[in-house]
Order: structure tokens, then C-alpha cells, then sequence
């Protein structure tokens, strides 16, 4: 479950970086203007959003790929935790305590 | 401190000194390593004297650097082989004295490793740098002071770790990389091939470098080693 | 454990404030162009990834001074959490320059300071969690946290004064204060980001060691089998 609920963040933040990258020429036209006077200056725009989108892009999934190393390392702990502490329950329980 | 402190780090340094100059494996073994880097730079670079004499710099911290490493790493293993490393960090005698004795003979064979190569590598290339002795030697202890001061401490704490000898230049060359920094510009101006012909400010930064490492490497040191 | 749903919907907020400031609130840089919009994301990480290095050297000293294993995992953890903005700050730098300068790298002191530090406690890392989990290896870890303290220093001025004569690009002197707005929301946004990571990582480490001790324990008295 918490595998898909990951995928979906994840999905969603590379969705939504570009997104938003993509609605900033409507507040600053100037971008546009530059994109049809000159090629030469048309193509570093593209590169300028081409990078912009990849540099989000990067950030989110480093972050979300740490996040989710992070919890499943977490999840196989409290996993194994849960195991170990049965196992000194039952073991105490015919022993006596143990401490 | 008191004078006890001096009379361990004087009876660890004689001790040490006495056992290399009877067997003289780690000074051999240094300069055997240095020709050889020698002639790696000399077949790495071309042997023209103006390439070379713009190589020369960095040729001759590259040697220290790796020179060096070699040494630190070779530190403590006479000790760690027999379980002497345990004995000496437990003994009553101040940590900080012993690792001071260490810093001092490797300062020491760095120092000799460098007089002998130093020559060689400035024959071999064909870069005339005797009428600079004085300051590139200068230039060249201050950097193994600072190289060691930094590497010592860590060379005694890794004998503990696994793949050791790969993680000691590892973490070794960032933190001496200010040094190499400074040792390539300074002897760079000396020999003018850098812009700034002023080598003062890069051997001040090593000054403080040695300083700061030094002091905070012995205060530390007691902390670092385990009972 | 309720203060981790808390934690994260405050980031998320946080960074969505950010994201607003940076691509709505904040003009369009005229040179630069809109690729200028990486900074308000690659100056905090530059500064959160020092941050991280800072607390774990501080963490690693209060080790060495005694404060128990405690303090060892949080070093550990701060500098992991650095590690994630060092990589963030080297990944979307090379991004920047290539359209504003025209090369992926540059020898820039700010740039080249960070790698160098990045670099050592990369191994700092690689030492702790590869070196194996003997007490000597926890120390020689925390050893390196606090040596790499001054480092900060001595390599920003070693840097900064063998690339002297070039220009002081990445600040930019002339940022506009509403630009500096988007900048200081963003920071406050990544902060809380930071704390929730460092949080996270923290309590995996710290429940690691339980198992591990717990599952000695165990071992000693055949509850394994």
C-alpha cells in the first residue's frame, strides 16, 4: 500500500513540476517574444526550460527517493523488531524474566 | 606541560627512530615509491622544460601527497601487529604525548623522503630549483606539517576499520586539500608560473592550517581512541 | 508518532508556499531568463547541506565527549540529510550554468568548496555505515565529523584564493527584494523539509540499533533458533 502511495507522490510531484514550470511565460510574456525574433535565442529558451523542468524534476525525486528508502528501512525494522520482541516474550514466559 | 609529557613523546620518537634506522624498511620503501612517481609524471607529461617547469609544482605536492599517505599509513603498523597499538593507547601515558611522537617521525621521514626526491624529480625534468631552495623547503615542511597532523590521528583510528587502507586517502586528500591548494600556488609563484608572484599569503594559509589541525588533533586525539 | 503526519503536512504546505513564491511571486530574471528559477531551490540546498554537516560535527563531538551512541546516529543521520541537498545543490547547479554559462562546470570557488566538503563526507558515510560496528569505527567516524569543521573554512579560503580573479557570478549582487522573498520562503519551506528528513532518518537509525542490540541479547540466550 505505502509502495503505491509513493509511486503515486512521486508520479505526482514529476507531474507537477513541470506544471508549474510550464505556467510562468503566461505571467512573463517576454520569454515568447524573444522565441520569434531569433532562432539562435529561441533554442537557448528551450534549453532554459529543459533544464529548469530536469533541475525540479532531480530535486523531487531525490528527495522522495530518500523518503522512501528511509521508510522501508523503517517499515523491515519494526518488522523485525515486532519478531525479536515476540520471541523474548515467549521466551521469557517460559523462563521467567530474563533480566 | 609538565616534563613528564616530553620525556614520553622523547622516549616514543627514540624508540621509533632507533627501530627504522636499524631496519630502514618504511624510508626504502618511500623512496622506491617516489622514483617511481617520478617517472610516472615524467612519462605523463611531456618532457619539454617549459611543460615541465609548469608541471613542477603540482609534480612535486603530488609526490608529498602520496608519499605522505604512504608513511601515515605505515604509522602504527608495526604496533597493531602484535597488539603494541592496545598496550600503548592503554598505558597511563597521555595519548596525546605518543601521537605527538608519531606526528614528529613521520614530519621527520617526509621531510628526508623529500630532500632525496626533490633532486631528482628537479634533474629529471630538467626545472632548475636551486635558486629557490630555501623557500620551496620551507614551503615543503610546512605542507608536511600540515599533511601530517591531519593524517596521523586518522591513521591511528583506522587501524579499527575494514577496507582501511583504501578509506585513509579517502578521507585524507579532501581534508589536506587546502594544503595541496596553497603548496601548488606558493611554490608556483616561486617558480613563476602562476599569476600572483606573492607565495606569502598561500604559506600563511598553511601556517594556520598546521596550527589549527595540530592543536585541535592533540586535544581531540585523548577523546579518539578507545580503552 | 503524531508529530510526523503534523511535521510532514507543515512541509508540504511549506513547499508549496515556496513553489508559488518562486514560479508566480517572484519576476522573471532579465538576463537569465526563467532558468534563473533553480536558484530559489539551489542557494537553500547549498546552505541546508552545510547545516546538516555542521550538526552532524557538532553531533560527532558530543560523542567523543561521552554523550552516548545517541548522538553518534544523529551525526550520522544530519550528515546523510546533508548529503541529500549536497546532491541536490550538484545537480541542479551543472543545470543552471549550462544555458546562463555555457559549460556544465566551473572551477567557482563556491561550487568547488562544496564538492571538496561533499566529497569527504561522502566518506565520512561510506566509513561509518561500510567501516563495520565496532566501537573504535563509531569513533573514527566522529573524529572525521569534527575534523571536517575547520575544513569548511580552510577550503572556502584555499579556493577562494586560487580562483581569485574571476568574478563573483552565482550571488548576483543585484537580486531584486522580492526575489530575496522567494529565497527566504523557500528556505523556511526546505528547513521544515530538512527537520522531517532528519527526523525520519533518525528514528530508522535509532530503531536499527535497538534490533541489533535486541537480537544480540537473543542470540545470547538462544531465542533464535
Amino acid at each position: 500500500m505505502r509502495r503505491i502511495l509513493a509511486a503515486a507522490l512521486l508520479a505526482g510531484g514529476l507531474w507537477a513540476a513541470p506544471a508549474a514550470a510550464q505556467e510562468t511565460p503566461a505571467s512573463a510574456p517576454s520569454g515568447a517574444v524573444e522565441q520569434v525574433t531569433s532562432f539562435a535565442a529561441g533554442s537557448n529558451e528551450g534549453m532554459k526550460y529543459r533544464h529548469l523542468w530536469l533541475a525540479y524534476g532531480a530535486i523531487w525525486l531525490l528527495v522522495f527517493g530518500f523518503v522512501w528508502r528511509t521508510w522501508r528501512r523503517q517499515r523491515d525494522t519494526d518488522t523485525e523488531l515486532e519478531d525479536l520482541r515476540r520471541r523474548l516474550v515467549a521466551l521469557e514466559g517460559r523462563d521467567g524474566p530474563g533480566d | 606541560m609538565s616534563g613528564g609529557y616530553l620525556d614520553i613523546v622523547l622516549t616514543m620518537l627514540v624508540k621509533d627512530l632507533r627501530i627504522e634506522l636499524r631496519s630502514k624498511e618504511v624510508l626504502l620503501t618511500l623512496l622506491l615509491f617516489g622514483l617511481v612517481m617520478v617517472l610516472v609524471f615524467a612519462f605523463g607529461f611531456a618532457t619539454d622544460p617549459a611543460v615541465s617547469r609548469a608541471v613542477m609544482p603540482g609534480i612535486l605536492w603530488t609526490t608529498l601527497l602520496f608519499s605522505g599517505t604512504l608513511a601515515i599509513g605505515r604509522t602504527f603498523a608495526r604496533e597493531s601487529k602484535d597488539g603494541a597499538f592496545t598496550a600503548l593507547v592503554l598505558s597511563p601515558a597521555a595519548r596525546s604525548a605518543v601521537l605527538l611522537a608519531k606526528i614528529i617521525a613521520n614530519i621527520g621521514l617526509m621531510a628526508l623522503v623529500m630532500v632525496l626526491l626533490v633532486p631528482v624529480l628537479a634533474v629529471m625534468l630538467r626545472v632548475d630549483l636551486s635558486p629557490h631552495a630555501g623557500i620551496i623547503a620551507l614551503q615543503i615542511g610546512l605542507g608536511a606539517v600540515g599533511f601530517t597532523v591531519v593524517g596521523t590521528p586518522l591513521a591511528v583510528m583506522a587501524v579499527n576499520a575494514r577496507f582501511a587502507e583504501v578509506l585513509l586517502p579517502l578521507v585524507v586528500f579532501p581534508l589536506a586539500s587546502p594544503v595541496l591548494i596553497a603548496g601548488v600556488n606558493a611554490t608556483g609563484a616561486v617558480l613563476g608560473t602562476v599569476v600572483d608572484p606573492d607565495p606569502a599569503p598561500w604559506m600563511k594559509l598553511m601556517t594556520a592550517f598546521d596550527a589549527i589541525y595540530a592543536v585541535g588533533g592533540l586535544f581531540l586525539f585523548e577523546r579518539m581512541v578507545t580503552e | 508518532m503524531k508529530v510526523f503526519p503534523a511535521l510532514t503536512a507543515v512541509a508540504t504546505a511549506g513547499v508549496l508556499a515556496a513553489l508559488y513564491m518562486v514560479f508566480e511571486y517572484a519576476p522573471l530574471e532579465a538576463d537569465m531568463g526563467v532558468v534563473q528559477k533553480i536558484f530559489y531551490f539551489h542557494l537553500p540546498s547549498a546552505w541546508l547541506c552545510y547545516l546538516g554537516f555542521l550538526i552532524g560535527a557538532g553531533a560527532s563531538a558530543g560523542y567523543l565527549w561521552g554523550k552516548g551512541p545517541k548522538w553518534d546516529l544523529f551525526a550520522l543521520s544530519a550528515v546523510e540529510v546533508g548529503l541529500l541537498f549536497g546532491a541536490i545543490v550538484l545537480v541542479t547547479g551543472p543545470l543552471w550554468a549550462r544555458p546562463v554559462w555555457g559549460v556544465w562546470w566551473k572551477w567557482e570557488p563556491r561550487l568547488t568548496t562544496m564538492l571538496l566538503l561533499i566529497i569527504f563526507y561522502a566518506a565520512y558515510w561510506v566509513l561509518r555505515v561500510y567501516g563495520g560496528e565496532s566501537e573504535g569505527v563509531r569513533r573514527f567516524a566522529a573524529a572525521l565529523g569534527v575534523f571536517g569543521a575547520p575544513n569548511i573554512y580552510f577550503v572556502n579560503q584555499a579556493v577562494k584564493m586560487w580562483r581569485g580573479v574571476h568574478p563573483d557570478v552565482i550571488r548576483g549582487g543585484g537580486l531584486a527584494p522580492s526575489m530575496w522573498t522567494a529565497v527566504w520562503v523557500s528556505l523556511a519551506a526546505l528547513l521544515l523539509v530538512f527537520a522531517l528528513l532528519l527526523t525520519l532518518r533518525y528514528r530508522a537509525r535509532r530503531d536499527e540499533r535497538a534490533a541489533r542490540l535486541l537480537r544480540r541479547r537473543l542470540g545470547r540466550i538462544g531465542g533464535l533458533s
